[in-house]
């Protein structure tokens, strides 16, 4: 389609048509370029939440430091922790599934693209919302968990900023679950059954399935906190008979599942990085799909093992432990199955599987302190010390974000058409592992030694060796700091450089490399047809009787259209300004709820109304009279 | 645009009204625990009642018995979910000392 | 895609509108559970005895008729009878208005009797737990009224059944929603 602005003259404001020219970034509805949109964002706010982490080990370095106000302090550590889990894991999550999921599956993109568009904004706005406490009396300072009564107690907006904040976050993803839920189930290419998609695929399906069922229990925790802290409403004032349990219950009740979130992207990953660079299938890939299953499955049933030290009945305890002990085995599971598909193969040491391989070895550690926490009567010592969070970011830092950063590594030519450098990888992959164990595992030691978390001034009476630990970490962290300037160099370099990518730099097993890279707008030429799992492979290689495996010569292994159009001729959805539009209504209405503004409550509604509304009367793609039909071939 | 579902045994308006009907005499019974005494027969009578108003709307209005299974599953699953955990956070509150709740 | 092509030979709207009712038990089930927490604090204000039950009683028969018009409204648009859908269409709505004039008189009546939403962590879950119950009628008759709007601008064609069906899903799922709040918050607890 041409470039052009001014289309049908009865319209008041034309459909914009741009493909290129930063505009079109705004209204794009292309999985692609949301997905890269929402990696990019994701490591924004990575090095935001990395800066508020040191600043706090700054203060951590040593004992009775008075370098930070403890106001400062708890806005700084509240913020990390929302910042690292709702923007930056779970959207770069978001950003691989959104390239990646149509592409897997042979599609040309999502069910709902605008509603996709709708995500990206949404999350977009939640987060700068978010930050914008910080200028406004104060960012969210009663931890990520925001425990009643003391959040609803807290004096000034900070907890309803959060209460707030937090919502329209949830949204975006609440949306982008039923998005994707919809693509894989009912989008996959001919032949496509569900036990020959690619891992990543079952891990996203069981992500979206946690979300869409989890995060309405934290929508009403956050209304249910926000009207306590915005309209005097009882559901956690103890005076009038309310109960800070409920709190806890209805936030965790979300908040276990989300960790699986959190880390089942980076277990997908993963599973496609290892087999290609061992040029073996995934072991046990039957055995992995079910275990994910599993996780997410007896992931709801678990959630008390965070409310150990409440006083419950030794009965709710017993039974929450062993649930949470069973949940290991199903992670176990993975654990051999991926190691057992290194066994035997030709290895690669790309940053990917560096990364990669790094992930099993440090979630491995992480998922051991977990299952020490399920000990209840372990659990009443460790709680609220440092060995939690050095149990939470050996799964979150040694787990996801190896696994993401492995991502990266594996998915970038194909995203941006160009090669990061395996050198800088190399050196990026050895220092990220060096601080980041510097940096978290002596928190093993002092939390169980006393140290208690979400506190600003380390006490001097923990002793020495104490903070010893602390200071050791603090230059963990530091080195980390430089790690990370080493991946941002090698993106630089990357964006800089000519050398184009190869469509299949891996030689790698799945659909997504069957496309020129970057792909174009369109995906496939023509969508494949699937016989097989790994069908990529079986396009490129044959085995012989020993199994071993040889290139089949002019395999079907391109995607291309011998006597077609190379796609001039689909038709795909065209960009739109509404989900945009739409989602400029949900600070207003943020921002009425915090100030008690009626009439920018209602402003915001009718924002909304009006944005939906020509939202829905829009047609797909111009031309289109059957909004959801046109969705491309 | 239409689903390729069964319609074989597409319902008519004539059994939509029989439904209809059947959910208002359902909420009548409903009403009279109100008025008359069951005693602790209330409660599990109630519940029934709630239940087989659900299965109706949801098997006949909402087309769940003629549609594909995955439908009535996925409902079904956050159905059950939320009963099983709600339940469950419930008894935590439950009253039998240092048995079960607090 | 024609539904023909789709994997699961299903239109992608109404499998995404059914995921998304599956979530919907998550959200109302903490509200009602909450309510269920809750109902005996009552903060030395008004109980359950406040419950007016033979003047919800009909408020909830309305709605429960309501699904009835909503699914002869789609039956009406699956013969191609724009003009009967329109009316059941109307009808539905209007029957929904009803239910919410309803609501908004019974809550206006417990403030005066002293039952407001701050009176007690038993009236604070009644009145969020009904009230975001009201709000999801609310944009389902807001979607209603588009709807009947858009069929008569010819953008819900007839050939498109599917869309009153889609908001006919919403719409009974709003109605067992209020199945479920009248039983467990009303009936039971009165009883």
């Amino acid at each position: 389609m041409s470039s052009a602005t001014a289309t049908a003259p009865k319209r008041m404001l034309a459909r914009p048509m741009a493909e290129t020219g930063w505009k079109s970034w705004l209204t794009t509805v292309d999985h692609k370029k949301i997905g890269i949109m929402y990696g990019a964002l994701a490591l924004f706010f990575f090095l935001v939440g990395g800066l508020e982490a040191v600043l706090v080990r700054l203060q951590l370095a040593q004992a009775e430091s008075t370098l930070l106000s403890e106001e400062a302090y708890n806005q700084l550590f509240t913020m990390h922790g929302i910042t690292m889990v709702f923007m930056v894991v779970m959207p770069m999550a978001a950003a691989f599934f959104n390239f990646f999921i149509p592409l897997q599956i042979g599609a040309r993109d999502v069910a709902f693209p605008r509603l996709n568009a709708f995500s990206l904004w949404t999350f977009l706005f939640a987060g700068l919302f978010l930050y914008s406490s910080f200028f406004l009396g104060g960012a969210p300072n009663g931890g990520w968990f925001g425990y009643a009564p003391l959040s609803t107690a807290i004096p000034g907006n900070n907890m309803a900023f959060y209460a707030v904040g937090l919502q329209i976050a949830g949204l975006s993803s609440l949306v982008a679950s039923v998005n994707f839920l919809t693509t894989i189930f009912n989008m996959r290419a001919p032949g496509m059954t569900m036990m020959r998609m690619p891992m990543f695929i079952w891990m996203a399906i069981v992500v979206q399935f946690l979300l869409l069922f989890s995060l309405p229990i934290i929508a009403v925790a956050l209304f249910e906190l926000t009207f306590d802290v915005n309209f005097s409403t009882n559901f956690f004032q103890t005076a009038s008979g309310g109960d800070p349990v409920l709190w806890q219950h209805l936030f965790w009740l979300f908040g276990h599942p989300e960790v699986y979130i959190l880390i089942l992207p980076a277990m997908g990953i993963v599973s496609e990085v290892l087999p290609v660079f061992s040029r073996k299938p995934l072991f046990g890939y039957a055995a992995v799909a079910f275990a994910g299953a599993a996780i997410a499955f007896m992931g709801f049933g678990v959630w008390v093992h965070h409310m150990f030290a409440v006083g419950l009945s030794p009965v709710a305890e017993s039974a929450f432990a062993l649930s949470t002990m069973f949940i290991a085995v199903p992670t176990g599971i993975k654990i051999f199955n991926w190691i057992f598909t290194m066994w035997g193969g030709q290895l690669t040491f790309t940053a990917a599987m560096k990364f990669a391989i790094g992930f099993v070895a440090m979630f491995t550690i992480g998922g051991l302190s977990g299952v020490s926490h399920a000990v209840v009567p372990h659990n009443a010592q460790q709680t609220d010390t440092y060995y939690i969070v050095a149990h939470f970011h050996y799964v979150l830092f040694g787990g996801a974000m190896f696994g993401i950063v492995s991502g990266m590594y594996y998915w970038w030519p194909k995203m941006f058409g160009k090669m990061l450098s395996e050198k800088l990888g190399s050196w990026h992959f050895w220092t990220w592992f060096l601080g980041f164990n510097l940096a978290f595992a002596p928190m093993h030691l002092s939390g169980l030694l006393g140290q208690p978390r979400r506190t600003a001034v380390l006490p001097e009476e923990l002793g020495p060796t104490v903070e010893m630990y602390n200071l050791i970490s603090t230059v963990g962290a530091l080195i980390i700091v430089v790690s990370t300037m080493i991946f941002l160099v090698n993106i630089f370099q990357s964006w800089r450089s000519d050398e184009k990518a190869p469509a299949d730099p891996w030689d790698a097993r799945t659909l997504e490399w069957l496309t020129t890279s970057p792909p174009k707008a369109h995906n496939f030429d023509v969508i494949p047809t699937v016989t097989a799992r790994d069908e990529f492979w079986h396009r490129k290689y044959a085995e012989t009787e020993a199994g071993a495996a040889v290139p089949i010569p002019a395999g079907a292994s391109d995607d291309h259209d011998p006597d077609g159009d190379h796609g001039e001729h689909i038709h795909m959805p065209h960009p739109s300004y509404w989900p945009l539009f739409m989602t400029v209504a949900f600070p207003i209405l943020g921002y009425s709820v915090i100030y008690r503004s009626l009439i920018g409550g209602v402003i915001g509604a009718l924002w909304m109304l009006v944005g939906m509304f020509g939202w829905v009367i829009e047609p797909l793609a111009e031309g289109d009279d059957e909004s959801a039909a046109a969705a491309a071939h | 645009m239409s689903d390729t579902t069964t319609h074989e045994h597409h319902p008519t308006p004539r059994l939509y009204v029989e439904i209809a009907l059947t959910l208002g005499v359902l909420t009548a019974m409903e009403v009279s625990t109100f008025v008359i005494d069951f005693a602790w027969g209330a409660l599990p009578l109630l519940i029934v009642l709630m239940s087989i108003k659900f299965a109706l709307v949801g098997g006949f209005f909402m087309h769940l018995k003629f549609d594909i299974r995955f439908y009535t599953r996925i409902v079904a699953t956050g159905l059950f979910l939320a009963i099983g955990l709600y339940a469950i956070v419930l008894t935590t509150w439950l009253g039998v000392p240092g048995f079960f709740g607090n | 895609m024609q539904v023909s092509e789709t994997s699961m030979g299903v239109d992608n709207r109404k499998m995404a509108m059914w995921i998304f009712l599956g979530s919907e038990f998550l959200f109302f089930g903490a509200f009602i559970s909450t309510y269920l927490l809750y109902f005996d604090r009552t903060n030395g204000g008004p109980g359950v005895e406040i419950f007016d039950i033979p003047f919800t009683s009909v408020s909830s028969f309305v709605l429960l008729m309501s699904s009835l018009t909503m699914v002869l409204a789609h039956h009406a648009h699956t013969q191609g009878d724009m003009r009967r859908m329109r009316m059941w269409t109307l009808a539905t709505a209007l029957q929904g208005m009803v239910f919410i004039g309803g609501q908004v008189y019974e809550f206006s009546k417990f403030n005066l009797e002293g039952l407001g939403l701050t009176t007690s962590p038993f009236s604070s879950s009644f009145f969020v737990l009904t009230g975001f119950h009201g709000a999801h009628v609310t944009i389902g008759i807001l979607m209603l009224l588009a709807l009947w709007w858009l069929s008569h601008t010819g953008k819900v064609r007839e050939d498109q059944p599917l869309k009153t069906e889609i908001i006919g899903l919403y719409w009974h799922f709003v109605d067992i929603i209020w199945v479920i709040i009248f039983t467990v918050v009303y009936l039971i607890p009165a009883g």
